[in-house]
């Protein structure tokens, strides 16, 4: 109903927004986020005027899942005072440890190093994408490294 | 050297996740859901609601008095408009208080309960309470079989299943995806058994948590949407039996504390304040794990005589607890608790003005207090705190929230009206009154201070000298 545009994008890279969500969430939200991104956008309406539509719904998928990482913290916070016995596992990556690292940094450095390390983005589509400044691209990413550094060492 | 093999292992997880990763949801809007009532037929009540609460008003105006007749003819209009009220509880309800009047919920809501229903929620969890307050809550119910439920108060579910989940009863167990979710109040099987149903993506899934009462199909409700139909619940106090009155509440003295039992062959701490773990106090003969119950899970031993254990109530129950029930304290088996001692509590030095708070590793916090006026003084005692809430009002003086306790404050409570009056363990943003006698008998501390303090468990004792 009026959403051609959206649709196209979204059945062109919508693996892309997966594959995305998964680096930032983990396998168990990815499919979550990205409904509840597709949701937001197809409400806010705004989605069709955008420059870059693909771009603009990383930022959006970035923005969301900053979004759940803090409800899924007061989630997780009630589920276990009811019913500690709601678990969720992540399926066994080879190299567990560093997911576990990765997992434990702030969701916009998990965006920007997944743009910069997977998608091979240049600081200024990834702060395009993510809505940020080139400083604060740049400022996530060494922390990120530093962090990982840090912990993989 | 490490900065290259930091990236590739990042590079290698990413392949690795990238190739995992689902296929994205399918276009549009989630999964529609068909619901009894949607917004034009909404619509048309609310005229409705209007016009019968208009012709309510009216007839009670016109027919009520003074006089018997009159009285009858009001409780006649009142009749009358029964269907009315009907639909008003099918409109959204704004925020609001309610007391639970039925014992589906038992024992995280019992008869009596007090609860407010706040925000709408939009994002519900497992095991979170909601209050279902739309039309299709009521049409569940039974308004549309012309029954009014006016006695049921706020009607509260239980979250079992979110958007995606396949939920389903088989034999009275609840399975989630495939898997038993057990019952957090312990409860056995009711036997039913239902088709699997699959929760929208916009709704959950919900149930009372004690389905013998109502065993049918109807009890569990398979996708409510999140939108319009659940507000948060928040347990705001409990309805007491009877008020605690002063002359009530059991003297707590050391004799009382010295007598522990332990079944882990410790070795108990007569020095120490004693708590125990216990299961809800209106479930002493419904045994549930202690890391379930919603309730505060320490209490304060007054007494241990025989294989009884009696111990404070924080809050007293109108029922269930039948004749173990006595003013603010219970009694039951000894067999049914853990007992142990407890290292957490709470000190407060009325005249020096300081608190000191020692936690389960042992150390401790020291802090500036300010307590009660001269003629409005801090009740001094054994108590201990079991409710924590945001700060109401939200005012200078009120900081972050407050740690209700059991201490009555006999002052406030005479000039309340016999009332209970229980002082809090407040934080507070004016940190000027500090170390001074200025509130109506709460403590206040720093809200830095506070937020340590509220991660004591509840039931912590708190010992005011």
């Amino acid at each position: 109903m009026g959403w051609e545009r959206e649709e196209a994008i979204y059945r062109e890279h919508g693996p892309e927004f997966m594959r995305f969500a998964v680096a930032l969430v983990g396998l168990s939200n990815a499919d979550d986020l990205v409904s509840a991104t597709l949701t937001a956008l197809l409400n806010g309406g705004r989605w069709a005027d955008a420059e870059d539509m693909r771009a603009y719904a990383f930022g959006a998928i970035a923005r969301q899942a900053s979004s759940m990482h803090r409800s899924a913290g007061r989630r997780m916070r009630r589920e276990q005072r009811v019913a500690p016995s709601f678990v969720v596992a992540e399926p066994a990556f080879d190299d567990p440890e560093v997911w576990r690292c990765v997992s434990a940094l702030p969701v916009r450095q998990r965006a920007v190093l997944y743009l910069t390390y997977w998608e091979d983005l240049p600081v200024r589509s990834v702060s395009t994408m993510l809505g940020i400044s080139d400083g604060a691209v740049r400022r996530h990413l060494a922390r990120a490294r530093s962090t990982l550094r840090r912990s993989l060492s | 050297m490490t900065e290259d093999r930091t990236q590739d292992r990042l590079r290698t997880l990413y392949s690795q996740m990238v190739s995992v990763a689902p296929d994205p949801p399918p276009f549009g809007l989630g999964h529609a859901i068909e619901w009894p009532e949607q917004s034009g037929r909404r619509k048309q009540r609310a005229v409705f609601v209007l016009t019968a609460s208009a012709l309510l008003v009216a007839g009670i105006l016109l027919m009520g008095g003074h006089d018997e007749a009159g009285q009858r003819a009001a409780a006649a209009s009142t009749t009358t408009s029964v269907p009315g009220l009907c639909f008003i509880s099918a409109q959204p309800m704004p925020s609001s208080d309610g007391t639970i009047l039925t014992d589906d919920m038992s024992p995280a809501l019992v008869m009596g309960d007090q609860v407010r229903l706040t925000k709408r929620t939009t994002d519900p969890g497992l095991g979170d309470l909601v209050s279902i307050g739309s039309a299709a809550a009521v049409v569940l119910s039974g308004c549309e079989s012309g029954q009014v439920r006016a006695d049921r108060g706020p009607l509260i579910r239980r979250v079992v299943g979110l958007g995606g989940d396949r939920v389903q009863l088989r034999n009275g167990i609840l399975l989630r995806n495939g898997e038993a979710v057990p019952n957090p109040a312990g409860y056995q099987s009711s036997g039913q058994s239902s088709d699997e149903h699959i929760v929208g993506r916009s709704a959950f899934a919900a149930l009372p948590d004690d389905r013998r009462k109502n065993p049918d199909d109807r009890s569990v409700w398979w996708n409510i949407p999140i939108d319009e139909n659940a507000q948060e619940v928040e347990v705001t106090g409990l309805r007491m039996a009877q008020p605690i009155r002063p002359k009530a509440r059991i003297e707590i003295t050391n004799d009382d504390l010295v007598t522990f039992v332990t079944f882990d062959n410790s070795t108990p701490d007569p020095s120490a304040i004693g708590s125990i773990s216990v299961q809800s106090p209106s479930s002493v003969r419904k045994i549930i794990p202690a890391s379930q119950s919603p309730w505060p899970t320490r209490y304060v031993v007054t007494v241990v005589a025989g294989d009884s254990v009696c111990f404070e109530l924080p809050t007293k129950q109108a029922n269930d607890l039948g004749s173990w029930h006595k003013a603010s304290r219970a009694c039951a088996k000894s067999s049914l608790f853990r007992i142990a001692t407890v290292r957490e509590r709470i000190d407060v030095d009325l005249d020096k003005k300081t608190l000191t708070a020692t936690f389960s590793d042992g150390h401790q916090l020291s802090a500036v207090i300010a307590s009660g006026q001269k003629d409005r003084p801090t009740p001094r005692g054994r108590y201990q705190f079991f409710a924590i809430r945001p700060a109401q009002p939200k005012t200078r003086a009120f900081g972050l929230g407050e740690m209700r306790t059991t201490a009555n404050s006999d002052v406030m409570a005479n000039y309340l009206g016999d009332s209970p009056y229980l002082i809090s363990l407040q934080g507070t943003y004016d940190t000027d009154q500090l170390g001074q006698s200025v509130t109506n008998g709460n403590i206040r501390v720093s809200n830095e201070v506070w937020a340590q303090l509220s991660k004591l468990p509840l039931g912590t004792p708190i010992i005011i000298h």
